[in-house]
């Protein structure tokens, strides 16, 4: 394989862009390496592979040799875990910085339009990376606090507090959850709060207590309250809907019975953000990190055919 | 694409470069990926006096997922009621030497008398998917005591196979 430039790289991904661009749909084109190999990927919002695109194309080198590009095409609608596997974070530019050398030092000035010459090891890279989305807060989340209000007329009942379904552009990222009870609890009475996300075998449950009969509900309960809520680390993908549910079991020992009257309401809030999973700016697909990527593995990439490179 | 930084104008073409893709994570042991499941574990138990070890609280890994547990409360509902209280980690079933739950402590209380606990983070634990973390409590005292504990965290999928490697090759130092 003859040895490829950066240069090359882009100037066939120039090209790339500017024939398969918007006119056919695609939203995203990107240049990935899958073992090295440098491949074009397609991403648009179609549910299946635009026509006209071809399975690779021929890059011609400065070097006068000529190489076949893999093009792959996915759906960036779709977030299998197989196909949400977009690679990293994108950095947008690298600022070569000078190093200031002293305090005489100046920065060259550089025109307009133009690079910086670069002949020495003056400079040093500054580069902009991010942290994926799941992770902390991108620019375009907001917060998200919920809260649903339910009766529970009786104990050892498990009732339905609230339900959220996240939007087909949006994921949820749960941080905390806590909670107040009107006219229901007594002191010591034991509670169960449930966060399940649908689908999804493995839930948040856990219990907590009215420890003390402080008149702020944010300090009232053993695990949790307003001011520092119990720690719920859970994504809710697009969507996909959080549910929540509660029931109170009273004090230990559990004597009472699902016919045991209660009466009183109960009220969950779950904390966290919700994060846009598309640019507002330009509509399109803003993929994000959303875990390892091993060498030559990428799951998004599993219908490239080995070898297929020239 | 591999671009050797092996001459200056190597250097200047990733420079120069409009575009890249840089994937700046931390590892699913210090932030919970995309596909973690929620690890949020409480429990309020009520253990008489003169007890022998009562487990108050397990944690077991799922197969394919590691459990990391990143916080930690323990305590007792009355203020001072620890006193006569020993705590222990049993990790697969073995005491954690490195972990020592002093008795008569309190772990992730703001106050002995204020409410909620904070859990802070403090601890940490990997659970693969075929161990378990436990803790346990015995109570020397006359009077029964009213334990509350949490562990607070996450289970981390390990599908992929480099980090499975390099996940399991820490589990089982």
């Amino acid at each position: 394989m003859p040895e490829l430039t950066s240069s090359d790289l882009q100037l066939a991904l120039a090209h790339v862009r500017k024939d398969f661009g918007p006119a056919r749909g695609i939203s995203s084109v990107r240049l990935v390496s899958v073992k090295g190999i440098p491949t074009i990927v397609l991403m648009s919002s179609a549910p299946g592979r635009p026509s006209g695109i071809p399975s690779r194309v021929r890059l011609r080198l400065k070097s006068g040799k000529t190489i076949q590009v893999p093009m792959l095409w996915r759906n960036s609608a779709h977030a299998s875990n197989q196909q949400m596997w977009g690679g990293g974070t994108q950095v947008t530019r690298l600022f070569p910085r000078l190093i200031q050398q002293g305090a005489d030092s100046q920065a060259p000035e550089t025109p307009t339009g133009q690079m910086i010459p670069v002949d020495d090891a003056d400079y040093q890279f500054m580069i902009g990376a991010r942290r994926p989305a799941f992770a902390v807060p991108s620019y375009w989340s907001k917060p998200f606090d919920i809260s649903g209000t339910v009766c529970i007329p009786t104990y050892n009942t498990w009732v339905n507090v609230l339900a959220h379904q996240t939007p087909a552009t949006e994921m949820i990222v749960l941080t905390g959850a806590s909670y107040e009870f009107n006219d229901c609890l007594q002191l010591l009475d034991v509670f169960q709060i449930q966060v399940q996300e649908t689908g999804i075998g493995r839930n948040a449950m856990w219990y907590d207590m009215l420890a003390q009969a402080n008149p702020d509900p944010a300090f009232q309960f053993a695990f949790s309250g307003h001011c520092q809520p119990i720690p719920l680390t859970m994504v809710v993908d697009h969507d996909q809907t959080v549910t929540a549910r509660m029931q109170v079991l009273g004090q230990i020992p559990f004597s009472n019975s699902p016919s045991t009257k209660l009466g009183g309401c109960g009220t969950l809030y779950l904390h966290g953000w919700i994060s846009k999973l598309t640019s507002p700016l330009d509509v399109g697909y803003r993929g994000f990190d959303t875990g390892s990527i091993a060498e030559g593995g990428d799951g998004m990439l599993g219908d490239i055919t080995p070898g297929g490179v020239e | 694409m591999r671009i050797l930084l092996d001459s200056p104008a190597a250097v200047h073409r990733l420079r120069t470069m409009p575009t890249a893709f840089m994937p700046m994570r931390r590892p699913n042991w210090n932030d919970p990926p995309l596909w973690s499941l929620p690890l949020t574990q409480t429990a309020i138990v009520s253990v008489p006096g003169n007890s022998v070890w009562t487990p108050v609280l397990n944690v077991t890994g799922i197969p394919g997922f590691i459990a990391v547990i990143n916080k930690f409360v323990l305590t007792a509902y009355l203020p001072n009621a620890l006193a006569g209280i020993n705590t222990r980690l049993i990790y697969n079933g073995r005491f954690t030497d490195s972990i020592q739950l002093v008795g008569s402590g309190e772990y992730n209380r703001t106050t002995p008398t204020s409410w909620p606990t904070h859990g802070r983070q403090t601890f940490f634990a990997l659970v693969n998917g075929n161990d378990s973390v436990q803790l346990q409590v015995q109570n020397t005292g006359v009077f029964q005591q009213l334990i509350l504990a949490a562990f607070y965290g996450w289970y981390a999928n390990v599908d992929d196979q480099a980090e499975r490697a390099t996940v399991q090759g820490m589990g089982d130092a």
